[in-house]
């Protein structure tokens, strides 16, 4: 049983080994010139990628930034302004009045002043 | 490192053509996996770039196969065939010239039903067995190219060894 599957593996191995030998005179040209394309660009630039140290370094820079946006918002001042248009903003959306009101709220409030004064 | 491309080229071109069945991708896998052993490993010792050549060709060929699949399956998608990945082993076959003829017509059958026999087997089943039955690799060192545990290598290659067997004991 061995001997019959050494027996097809040496075949299979010498049809390889021949098929390798009897290349077509194209294709060993083209495989020649891919070498020396390859050599050419592989060591015109060692290495695409990045020396290893900046590695550590990119990281901590990306993690500073991080920390700092979030230290930015987490300590700057809430704007007083911000907050009470919003408050005003939210008394508007659940007043009852009619939205008329407000659209000649300064109307009324001259009206308030002028009937004070008199 | 010439010298070293130059040993192995034929052997790695025939590989790949055996896997994605196709001459011109074999040439751009072959030359691509040639590169980045230039570019990675150039100064590492002549003896660890056949190891580390053997691995860089099979990742390129599985992400080649893994690339086409997409392309396939986006074809599909919009319309269009699917790609026969089986398409013609013999279209490929070497076409040098002989002067025994019957002789290199026995060969060039030999060849054409051993690589359209190779080419159906499964990935993993393919490269198991050049790696072990053409570049003489032993089990770990097969193992360590393909990526994967020595059992696994011990499957592949037996399951391989028994379909080719199936398909060409006539031929070979």
């Amino acid at each position: 049983m061995m001997e019959t599957e050494d027996k097809f593996l040496n075949a299979a191995k010498r049809v390889l080994d021949d098929a390798e030998k009897n290349l077509d005179a194209g294709t060993v040209a083209r495989l020649r010139a891919a070498r020396r394309e390859a050599i050419e660009q592989g060591l015109r630039r060692p290495s695409r990628m990045r020396p290893g140290w900046l590695l550590p370094v990119g990281g901590f820079a990306t993690a500073t930034i991080v920390f700092a946006v979030a230290g930015l918002l987490w300590f700057s001042a809430p704007n007083p302004n911000l907050l009470q248009a919003n408050v005003s903003d939210i008394e508007l959306l659940t007043a009852h009045e009619n939205p008329e009101f407000f659209a000649d709220l300064d109307f009324y409030d001259w009206l308030d002043n002028d009937s004070d004064a008199s | 490192m010439d010298r070293f491309l130059a040993g192995v080229e034929r052997r790695a071109f025939l590989t790949a053509r055996f896997a994605l069945g196709n001459a011109d991708d074999a040439l751009d896998v072959v030359q691509d996996a040639m590169l980045q052993l230039v570019r990675s490993y150039a100064n590492r010792g002549e003896q660890e770039w056949g190891p580390l050549f053997h691995t860089i060709l099979q990742s390129r060929i599985s992400d080649w196969r893994r690339r086409a699949k997409v392309r396939n399956r986006l074809r599909v998608w919009f319309g269009g065939k699917e790609e026969d990945g089986d398409s013609d082993p013999l279209q490929n076959i070497a076409d040098s010239r002989s002067p025994d003829p019957p002789g290199q017509l026995r060969d060039k059958q030999a060849m054409a039903a051993l690589e359209a026999a190779i080419h159906k087997l499964p990935p993993r089943q393919q490269q198991a067995f050049m790696l072990r039955v053409w570049e003489g690799l032993d089990i770990a060192q097969t193992a360590r190219a393909m990526k994967c545990s020595a059992g696994s290598v011990k499957t592949h290659y037996s399951r391989a060894v028994h379909a080719l067997r199936a398909q060409l004991e006539d031929h070979l």
